[in-house]
């Protein structure tokens, strides 16, 4: 799941980044309004998490320009400013969640995880495919009842199958949901994930589309 | 005297009505006085030519012919008009025997040859007497009529004016105050809403009412109350700003925090430790500003300038800042003044101000350049002068520099944001001017000029 963070404060903004990373987030950091713009038009984001006291072009501003080109990305609000007119104005421009500094990480972190839930079109927690249960908030993935050691990038994958189970997804979809963009991302990583994933999980899960991608059959 | 309106009105106003009515009854009684003697003055002679008329034949018989011998005495006292009696008469021959008198008449001791009006003083009072001769036969008429009946008349029309007066007096006075007390109304009402304000309520005073006299007053006070009330909302912006501004480095402090407990190596872990310690500096470099501008506030009165010797805080905040500038590779050049440049101030303030503008100057050029600053006297005053290489202030910042917490876009500064706010506070408390020039050569670089006004 990779995430656009917006945030003008050096250390804030890197707390953030390596927070979300910890939870096993893609985190891009962008420091001003018109930079957030850009990325944001790109569309390889998930979600945004936007500080609205920004230099240049504000916050709301972005919010506002993003909603009036039609892009429907989950955004979470992040400002020092918390009365309760200024976070009105915040949800009714276009807002998904507000947070008032300072935060607490792992709410942040839940926050993130239940826009995104709700993003992929479900309300529980967990994720079931069969007999296997993942658990994005643990980040813990079982099969049979028993705990399956995956690494931060298989489990985003296999996150990611799970959420578009049915449809097949590209490797360059993947590329751009699992890679930040400081991240070299060697030729045949993908590759080298969903073969670890099929030796951890079983061969028969994960379905070669040829020439198009991977899948996940729906159950 | 007491400060009360109402009672200076009453004061005056009676002082005044007193005076009027004492001014008004003298002139009264002195014109009454004049007028009254006129009058029986004439009534006097206008008696002594009737009866002389009356009883110029009887005496020329009496005193030619010698037929009447007797004395007569006439009873004119019975009651008529009130003033009648007082009149008495008495008609005498040269050698002074009285032939005709009235019941009454005193007895005057009159010289010989007196004609005409004469006071005389008897056993009972004043007389106003008036002498007629007939010297053809040879006789006296002797009219005279005592002085309390004029006292009693003129006492009388004394009175007439006296009265009303002190009727009058007295309900004017009340009439004077409950008028008074009517203007004043407003003001009641307006010290009755006033003392039940919160402290918080800085609203104009409502003068629609007031009386014009103290309008001035309310006008004055309502100015007062606006300055108060721009003071008090700029005090609260910036308590507002200030707490906002610092729940960002707090938010950044904690999350560093929260990453180390979850860092999975040593070498995470440190990097949000050192973090950490990086925010709180921030932080209290934050407040230590903010601390700065709020001492430096300039509606704080009695602030004492003293002579202060500009070059000499100049050389020491910039050996101060020398060593972020080597740090930064960035050369610092103080030019030195010829002669000494001295100017009224406050050193810790004029301190704080070099200081921001070289270090600013210092924080935004980047490495290689160079930052001068210097002191020179021209015909408007001391010019403090800092100029650098950095890259200058982009066209959209240049007007809100000044503003409070406010950082130029990509800046990659972690200033708090209000060096330049103090500084303006410092320049606004030395009557100072500042302007900010961008461009010098290719676009590039800030000079700042600091004019302090000429002793």
């Amino acid at each position: 799941m990779r995430i656009l963070l917006v945030e003008d404060d050096a250390l804030l903004g890197d707390a953030v980044c390596v927070g979300l990373t910890q939870a096993g987030f893609t985190v891009d950091w962008v420091k001003d309004g018109r930079a957030a713009l850009a990325a944001a038009s790109a569309g390889w984001h998930d979600l945004i998490i936007l500080d609205l006291g920004l230099p240049g072009i504000s916050g709301q501003q972005v919010l506002s320009a993003l909603r009036k080109e039609e892009n429907d990305i989950p955004v979470l609000i992040l400002t020092a400013r918390d009365t309760v007119d200024q976070r009105i104005a915040g949800l009714d421009a276009g807002a998904d969640d507000y947070m008032t500094k300072p935060f607490d990480m792992d709410e942040l972190s839940a926050r993130v995880r239940a826009l995104l839930r709700r993003r992929a079109g479900r309300a529980a927690p967990l994720l079931h495919h069969g007999d296997i249960i993942l658990d994005p908030a643990a980040h813990v993935a079982t099969q049979h009842g028993e705990s399956v050691n995956l690494s931060h990038r298989e489990f985003s994958m296999l996150q990611l199958l799970l959420e578009s189970a049915g449809r097949v997804l590209s490797r360059q979809h993947f590329e751009e949901s699992l890679y930040g963009w400081d991240e070299e991302i060697e030729s045949n990583a993908i590759e080298v994930h969903i073969h670890h994933l099929r030796k951890k999980l079983g061969s028969g899960l994960i379905r070669t589309v040829r020439g198009v991608g991977y899948t996940i059959d729906k159950i | 005297m007491t400060q009360s309106i109402r009672l200076r009105l009453v004061f005056f106003i009676g002082s005044l009505m007193l005076l009027a009515w004492g001014g008004i009854t003298a002139s009264s009684i002195y014109s009454a006085r004049k007028e009254v003697r006129e009058l029986f003055d004439a009534q006097l002679a206008q008696s002594a030519r009737v009866l002389h008329a009356l009883i110029q034949r009887e005496m020329e018989e009496a005193l030619v012919e010698g037929k009447n011998e007797s004395v007569i005495v006439l009873d004119v006292s019975a009651p008529g008009r009130f003033y009648e009696s007082k009149i008495s008469f008495m008609v005498r021959d040269k050698d002074g025997k009285a032939w005709f008198m009235s019941q009454q008449a005193p007895d005057l001791d009159i010289t010989e040859d007196t004609t005409g009006f004469i006071d005389v003083t008897a056993v009972d009072g004043k007389w106003r007497v008036f002498i007629m001769r007939d010297s053809a036969i040879g006789f006296t008429i002797e009219v005279a009529q005592n002085y309390h009946i004029r006292k009693e008349l003129i006492m009388e029309i004394t009175r007439q004016v006296f009265w009303p007066f002190i009727i009058v007096l007295p309900l004017l006075m009340l009439m004077i105050w409950i008028g008074a007390s009517r203007s004043l109304r407003p003001l009641e009402a307006i010290a009755d809403e006033v003392r039940h304000r919160n402290p918080q309520n800085l609203e104009q005073i409502d003068v629609a009412r007031v009386p014009a006299e103290v309008l001035p007053l309310f006008v004055s006070l309502n100015t007062l109350l606006s300055r108060l009330q721009k003071a008090l909302s700029n005090e609260r912006g910036f308590t507002s700003d200030a707490a906002h501004e610092l729940r960002t480095p707090l938010a950044g402090i904690k999350a560093q925090a929260q990453v180390a407990l979850r860092a999975s190596d040593e070498k995470e872990k440190d990097a949000a430790i050192r973090h950490i310690i990086l925010g709180i500096d921030n932080t209290t470099h934050l407040v230590r500003q903010m601390l700065m501008l709020a001492r430096l506030d300039p509606d704080i009165p009695n602030r004492k300038f003293t002579e202060q010797d500009l070059m000499r805080i100049l050389t020491e905040v910039a050996a101060d800042v020398a060593s972020l500038a080597m740090e930064k590779h960035v050369d610092l050049e103080v030019l030195q003044a010829t002669d000494e440049i001295k100017i009224e101030g406050q050193a810790e303030a004029l301190s704080v101000l070099v200081r921001n503008l070289i270090d600013n100057a210092v924080r935004y050029t980047p490495a290689g350049g160079w930052v001068k600053a210097g002191i020179s006297r021209t015909p408007d005053g001391v010019v403090l002068k800092i100029m650098d290489s950095g890259p200058g202030i982009a066209e959209e910042d240049k007007d809100r520099v000044f503003d409070r917490f406010y950082r130029g876009l990509g800046t990659g500064q972690t200033g708090s944001g209000l060096g330049l706010s103090i500084v303006q506070r410092v320049v606004d408390l030395h009557n100072a001017t500042i302007e900010f020039q961008t461009g010098m050569g290719k676009g590039k670089g800030v000079t700042v000029e600091v004019t302090f006004p000429a002793n």
